[in-house]
């Protein structure tokens, strides 16, 4: 049995914040219906794929915002998930969910029914103030809310989003954010730092401002490595570069990105990784439903790696995480040893203060985790 | 004088740049059927892509054209071409010494330029019958009334009959070689008399050795000859002689008056000097053809591999280069930062400009090119003077009696309602005024003396851009001058980068420094680390920028979708820095090296 995790992608918001750039529309509910048919097609146009060989271990449906669409398309898409593929009873699903959609304790229980066993919501910030400026459509108080509701359905694996600087952001204020998010008891906190993408309204205010972007950065920094010490001192333990759990709580779904383990993703501009390519959906609505009405399929490209490519997207992704790349890992894959491999690179990276080995792997330091692009860089060939 | 000596025409086409000299030169082959219209690659002449790019020709191209004129004779027409650019002055007036006659292109729509000027005196000089021809007069905008009058004025020919033309439309082609065929006299030259042949270029070939393109003056010469090169005394066995018609035409002997190629297992290019006079080893010339001169370097860079590994690649690509050009120098010469590289020298900016480009085109190499220099004539406390084309071999000033530098005579054209910017950007540069004529109304003719090392920092791009491109410029150097020079150094993250030091006068060193440290600030990226910029004058800090440290260099998500893009964006990361050069811990990029020229805002 060969274990593959499953992404579904819900490409509908209620209204866009203004930092975003995901593949998500706010002005296309008329095509909720028929988006929801064609990914049901392509699901199922998966069958013959995933055959009996293959076992789904984990599922992750996002978005968008997978909870801003009516409860019942989620309940018939995991109708629908379970009975094309072979779905291992201990597979981890886990569902991304904003306070601004159906978020009572009713909507809740029926998202655990239909077997989702672990939930992503977004709060981003516990000001009210920051909130609003950055476009969330919901308050502190409602996500206050909306968690509660989860709780009492039976949801025991929680993460919390929040993410950190903006141009007007204090210190202070990210600090309450955090302090916030520690007191809800979640499972799981993903703390990211903000990225300016083109052709966001976030982007042109900035520019109208006249804000240096890398100006910003010594507060990014303060506020990450605050961040990382306070959720570390109440137990949330770090093991991605922007991924804190308790104990036993680490997200399965992500980890297998970063373990570089194969997914399968469907729906609209979602990217998989099987057979060693890399293959994903266009991101045009139109061109999705066409596709899937004509051939079952949307994909708009395929790469297939070559071993040297694998190597460096294996490596890359490994330095991600706390524990960085293991050896034993990268000889059962690569069958070489590491160390003989890229002594030169290792030497470099320990010097240069941005990396420290441990008996079976090489990490980035905390001040290689704000350089890991440099870090990483170094495992490219060419 | 033979029946065939009297029916040659030898004839340069000489023109400013894009006034449309390659496309006549199509026109002609095309017309006399050289090269029928279909197979023609366009402007066959240039044929370099770099020249092609740039509109520019380097290394010559001769054709020789039959022509059957009105008069019903066969006529042969030796077209010399010649190269476009002040930088190759000399090279021109030798392909212009190979010549009776000269076709000055004029660009109906811009009229009378600099290089019209700097190359009608050259062929002037060489006594050339000068056939003007009105080119671009299918544009609307030509104004030949008023550009005939130009030339009438400014350069003084008479411009009666004179061809007016499209050479893109192929109008009127036949007037040209109608005036070639009539108006240029036919070669005088004794074909019983001594060999004398003029070396006009030379170029390598891996077959045949070095194929010398040759004007015979006076005698013949023949396979199996044994000719010496009068500059040098060195012998040689003529292999082949020909024509340079469809390529090379090999015939049994060329005689006076006569323009072809010869081969003689000539290995080594810097032995056929442009300008040398061939001779018969058993029967030579008494004296070789005046004019003969040495080309010196005006301009010296260090070129260096941006990866220190690839130091040998590039020295095989410059020798492959000089094995065409013996006009580039070039000899090992290592820096304390950059390693090993070399010390290149050339004839003027464009000239080390095309070579920084074809090592980077041509054979792919990856390379940083230090400040360019002039070569100063430093006079020592101990009464010996020294060449310093290098400012990290300049002497300390306290064993520097005086130093001189190369002054150039600059000609400039332009409209008059530039004059003042110009005059302004010139005395920036420590010009000295000669002069200014009104060509006509609304264009002068601006004379100024200027030093060379003002020139090579971007005058060029200076001149352009605030004349917004109507401008020309032409220079020659006149002579070297007592002036207050010192070194300028600049120092990253506290060391001295020998790359990037700089003689300049003394007077200027202070703006000039404070302008090199900005630009740096703005070429090198954020680091780890941060970085301080400085500019000195003999320990004297006189300078400082600082590259704020970069803090941080991350992504902060990277899911299933972002993993190829991420590793993309790493690959071009990488890509760029393999452009960079490392110098201590600092990572510099090429273009930042280049940056510290173009000064002018
Ligand atoms: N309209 C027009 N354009 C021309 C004519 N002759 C040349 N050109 C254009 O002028 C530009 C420069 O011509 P080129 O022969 O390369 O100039 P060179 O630099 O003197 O060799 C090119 O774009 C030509 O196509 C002409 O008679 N009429
Ligand atoms: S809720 Fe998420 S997907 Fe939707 S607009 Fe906001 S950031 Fe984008």
């Amino acid at each position: 049995m060969r274990k593959i995790s499953l992404y579904i992608h819900i490409p509908f918001c209620k209204k866009k914040c203004i930092y975003c750039d995901f593949v998500s529309f706010d002005d296309s509910d008329e095509d909720i219906e028929p988006y929801f048919s064609a990914l049901f097609e392509e699901i199922r146009a998966y069958k013959t794929i995933l055959n009996a060989e293959y076992i789904i271990d984990t599922i992750f449906i996002g978005g968008g915002t997978p909870n801003y669409v009516e409860v019942r398309y989620i309940e018939e898409l995991m109708g629908v998930i379970f009975s094309t593929f072979d779905v291992d009873k201990d597979a981890e699903i886990s569902m991304e969910a904003n306070p601004c959609g159906h978020s009572s304790r009713e909507d809740f229980e029926r998202y655990r029914k239909c077997g989702v066993n672990r939930l992503s919501i977004g709060l981003q910030s516990a000001s009210d103030d920051m909130l609003r400026q950055i476009g969330r459509q919901h308050t502190k108080a409602e996500f206050d809310e909306a968690f509660k509701n989860a709780r009492s359905a039976g949801f025991d694996n929680i993460n919390v989003d929040i993410i950190f600087g903006f141009y007007n952001q204090d210190v202070l204020e990210f600090e309450n954010t955090v302090q916030y998010v520690i007191g809800t008891g979640c499972e799981h906190i993903s703390c990211y730092s903000l990225k300016l993408e083109e052709e966001t309204p976030l982007y042109d205010l900035y520019m109208d401002e006249g804000i240096d972007i890398e100006s910003e950065d010594f507060e990014d920094r303060m506020m990450y490595h605050t961040s990382c010490g306070m959720l570390e001192a109440n137990g949330y333990v770090q093991y991605e570069l922007s991924n804190f759990a308790k104990k036993g709580y680490a997200c399965r779904h992500n980890l297998n990105y970063w373990d570089i383990k194969e997914y399968i993703g469907l729906g609209l501009a979602a990217h998989s990784y099987k057979d060693k390519a890399r293959f994903f959906n266009t991101s045009y609505m139109d061109e999705y439903l066409q596709g899937i009405e004509t051939n079952g399929s949307a994909i708009e490209d395929i790469e297939q790696l070559d071993k040297e490519k694998q190597e460096e997207e294996f490596i890359i992704m490994a330095l991600r995480k706390t524990e960085g790349v293991r050896f034993d890992e990268y000889k059962k894959r690569f069958g070489e040893k590491f160390l003989d491999k890229y002594k030169d690179e290792t030497n470099y990276l320990i010097e240069a203060g941005l990396a420290a080995l441990s008996k079976n792997s090489m990490y980035l330091t905390d001040e290689g985790k704000d350089f890991a692009n440099i870090a990483m860089m170094e495992f490219i060939s060419n | 004088m033979s029946d065939i000596q009297s029916r040659i025409r030898n004839f340069s086409i000489i023109a400013h740049i894009d006034h449309g000299k390659s496309t006549l030169a199509d026109r002609l082959i095309e017309y006399t059927g050289l090269i029928s219209q279909r197979d023609m690659v366009s402007q066959v002449l240039d044929n370099m892509e770099l020249e092609r790019e740039r509109g520019i020709t380097i290394k010559l191209q001769t054709v020789r054209l039959t022509y059957k004129a009105e008069d019903g004779e066969e006529y042969y027409l030796n077209l010399i071409d010649t190269p476009g650019h002040v930088d190759f002055t000399y090279e021109v007036s030798r392909s212009l010494a190979a010549c009776e006659g000269a076709v000055l292109v004029v660009d109906a729509t811009q009229g009378v330029e600099a290089q019209t000027l700097a190359n009608v005196y050259l062929a002037l000089e060489n006594d050339l019958e000068i056939i003007p021809v009105l080119n671009k007069i299918d544009l609307i905008s030509a104004e030949p009334e008023r550009v005939l009058k130009e030339i009438e004025d400014v350069i003084g020919l008479y411009t009666e009959g004179t061809p007016q033309i499209s050479a893109k439309e192929g109008l009127n082609i036949k007037d040209v070689l109608e005036a070639i065929v009539t108006r240029v006299p036919s070669p005088k030259g004794d074909a019983g008399a001594p060999l004398k042949a003029l070396i006009f270029d030379s170029y390598y070939d891996s077959y045949r050795g070095v194929i010398v393109s040759i004007r015979v003056m006076d005698g013949q010469v023949s396979t199996k000859d044994k000719i010496k090169m009068m500059s040098n005394g060195k012998c040689f066995e003529v292999d082949e002689i020909g024509l340079f018609q469809n390529g090379l035409h090999p015939v049994a002997k060329l005689s006076a008056g006569e323009v072809g190629y010869l081969t003689a297992s000539i290995k080594n290019i810097g032995d056929t000097s442009v300008g040398d006079t061939i001779t018969l080893e058993k029967n030579p010339a008494k004296a070789a053809l005046p004019g003969y001169k040495k080309v010196n370097s005006m301009v010296y860079c260090g070129i260096y591999p941006v990866d220190g590994n690839n130091y040998e690649d590039l020295k095989d690509a410059l020798g492959k280069l000089n094995l065409n050009d013996a006009s580039l120098l070039y000899q090992p010469d290592t820096s304390a930062v950059l390693g090993f590289g070399f010390r290149c020298g050339f004839l003027g900016l464009l000239h080390m400009e095309i070579i920084q480009q074809r090592l980077e085109r041509e054979f792919n190499l990856d390379i940083v090119a230090t400040v360019p220099s002039v070569v100063y004539h430093v006079a020592l406390t101990d009464g010996t003077v020294i060449d310093v084309d290098n400012p990290t071999n300049m002497p300390p000033a306290v064993k520097i009696e005086y130093m001189e530098e190369p002054i150039a005579q600059a000609t400039m054209m332009l409209p008059t309602e530039y004059v003042g910017s110009i005059m302004e950007l010139c005395q920036s540069r420590r010009g000295i005024y000669i002069g200014m004529n009104y060509m006509e109304e609304n264009r002068v003719v601006l004379e100024y003396e200027l030093p060379l090392n003002e020139i090579i920092y971007d005058f060029f791009d200076a001149l352009k851009s605030r004349t917004k491109g109507y401008a020309s410029l032409d220079y020659s150097i006149k002579e070297y001058k007592k002036s207050e020079l010192v070194k300028l150094d600049i120092l990253l993250n506290g060391e001295i980068v020998d790359a990037l030091s700089f003689i300049v006068h003394r007077e200027k060193a202070y703006e000039r420094g404070r302008k090199v440290a900005e630009k740096l600030k703005n070429e090198i990226p954020r680091q780890m680390f941060e970085i301080p910029i400085q500019a000195a004058i003999g320990g004297k800090i006189i300078a400082r920028e600082t590259v704020s440290a970069m803090r941080k260099d991350v992504l902060s998500k990277c899911y299933g979708g972002d993993i190829s893009r991420k590793r993309k964006l790493l690959e071009k990361q990488k890509e760029g820095k393999k452009k960079m050069r490392q110098i201590g811990k600092v990572q510099v990029p090429q273009e930042a090296f280049l940056s510290v020229l173009k000064l002018d805002e």
